[in-house]
């Protein structure tokens, strides 16, 4: 055959059309389409592997933090609604202070005897006033019968006074 | 366990307040028994011999009697500034209030520095005169001030305790509300119960605020902050109820 009429024969050469499309759907995927390129058996496993990964993360991350607590689960009122630990606490800080309180409100009510005042706050809170205790001795005020106090500062300048 | 630290701590500083009260009063020398019963021997002495002598050494008695109870009271009142100023004081009011009282114990302290150097002068009748007077302002000087910085600490302490019991009252209704409890009347009922209480609470502090803002006298302040955290306790007992009776609830419906 004559070079010339190989070329023209060359001419009219057309690729395979189902090739043709599989080349064009290669470029325009670039790269990405290119069949199944694994087994659904590899995959089936992949998942089955993931899956184990998982479970073992979250069993590991209980055991890490370690307060869990299926009681805490079950008794959400107790844990939501009131704080009981924490309002126990409060309560009782409440309780202390009202201890030390009384110990200035007697100590208090000594004072106003020695004014012989009337209050001025509210009436729920009024504070009664028992009745003054009467110097006897020098520089000694008797409280009760037969009972005496140390001398005071005031109790000296009553004797003194007299 | 709790609580028997807070009682404990409680109780550990009053004993440390009380045993630092005591020894500068100790330092000072306030126990007058000693020179009382010099005075009473001085006195039957006078009264069977005025002579001079007697009286002299009547005078002197008298007036280290004097001298021995302005310096207590000096002591006293050094004891009762420390502890306004020791107080820990988060708000301005209270910062405020702090500051007044500790220059008012200036000012009495002041004032009995300068009665000392009166005694020097004094003879028998005018100390006489001079100790009711001494009485008479200690009276109405010295003890308003006394009852109301002793009360200061507490009264500091009561902000703390109204903030918290008022921001509890807003968390639990906040829950209340988020788990569709506070239709529920028992429920509601117990919540204006602490509200009240609260409120009451508040009303009384109010009043024991505008005391130590006046500094006015006479006044009850040390009833108005004990009733302060009795209304307190209530509101925490209608916690606690708050408490029960949403677990009966739920409890009921599951």
């Amino acid at each position: 055959m004559e070079p010339i009429e190989l070329l023209k024969k060359f001419k009219n050469l057309e690729p395979d059309p189902d090739y043709t499309k599989r080349s064009r759907n290669l470029i325009l995927s670039n790269g990405r389409w290119a069949g199944f390129p694994v087994s659904m058996k590899e995959i089936t496993m992949g998942i089955f592997k993931s899956g184990w990964s998982i479970a073992l993360t979250a069993a590991m991350l209980l055991l890490a933090v370690g307060s869990f607590s299926a009681l805490k689960i079950f008794s959400p009122v107790r844990n939501s609604v009131v704080d009981i630990t924490g309002l126990k606490a409060e309560a009782e800080a409440i309780d202390a202070q009202i201890e030390l309180g009384n110990v200035v409100y007697t100590s208090a009510l000594g004072i106003e005897n020695k004014t012989s005042t009337t209050s001025i706050a509210s009436p729920k809170a009024t504070v009664k006033i028992s009745p003054p205790a009467k110097t006897e001795n020098i520089g000694q005020e008797s409280g009760e019968e037969g009972t005496s106090t140390e001398p005071t500062i005031d109790s000296v300048l009553d004797a003194l006074s007299q | 366990m709790r609580k028997g630290t807070i009682l404990t701590g409680a109780f550990l500083v009053s004993a440390l307040t009380v045993t630092i009260f005591n020894q500068a009063r100790a330092q000072t020398n306030c126990d007058f028994k000693n020179n009382l019963e010099k005075l009473s021997v001085a006195e039957e002495a006078s009264k069977i011999d005025d002579g001079a002598e007697n009286i002299k050494n009547e005078l002197s008695i008298r007036k280290e009697l004097l001298n021995q109870a302005l310096d207590c009271s000096i002591s006293d009142a050094l004891s009762l500034q420390s502890e306004v100023k020791s107080t820990q004081v988060g708000y301005s009011d209270l910062k405020n209030y702090q500051a007044r009282l500790v220059s008012k114990i200036d000012e009495i302290i002041g004032y009995y520095h300068n009665q000392k150097e009166v005694v020097k002068d004094l003879g028998i009748e005018g100390s006489k005169i001079f100790s009711a007077n001494l009485r008479t302002w200690r009276d109405s000087n010295y003890a308003p001030i006394e009852e109301l910085g002793k009360n200061f600490p507490i009264f500091a302490r009561n902000q703390d305790f109204l903030q918290t019991a008022q921001n509890r009252l807003y968390q639990i209704s906040l829950t209340l509300r988020a788990l569709e409890l506070d239709g529920d009347q028992e429920i509601g009922n117990l919540v204006n119960q602490a509200r009240r209480q609260i409120y009451s609470a508040n009303e009384d502090n109010g009043y024991a605020a505008d005391i130590y803002k006046r500094l006015s006298w006479p006044n009850n302040v040390s009833g108005l902050v004990l009733s302060t955290l009795q209304h307190l306790k209530d509101a925490y007992q209608s916690f606690f109820e708050i408490g029960s009776e949403a677990q009966k609830i739920i409890s009921e419906s599951k």
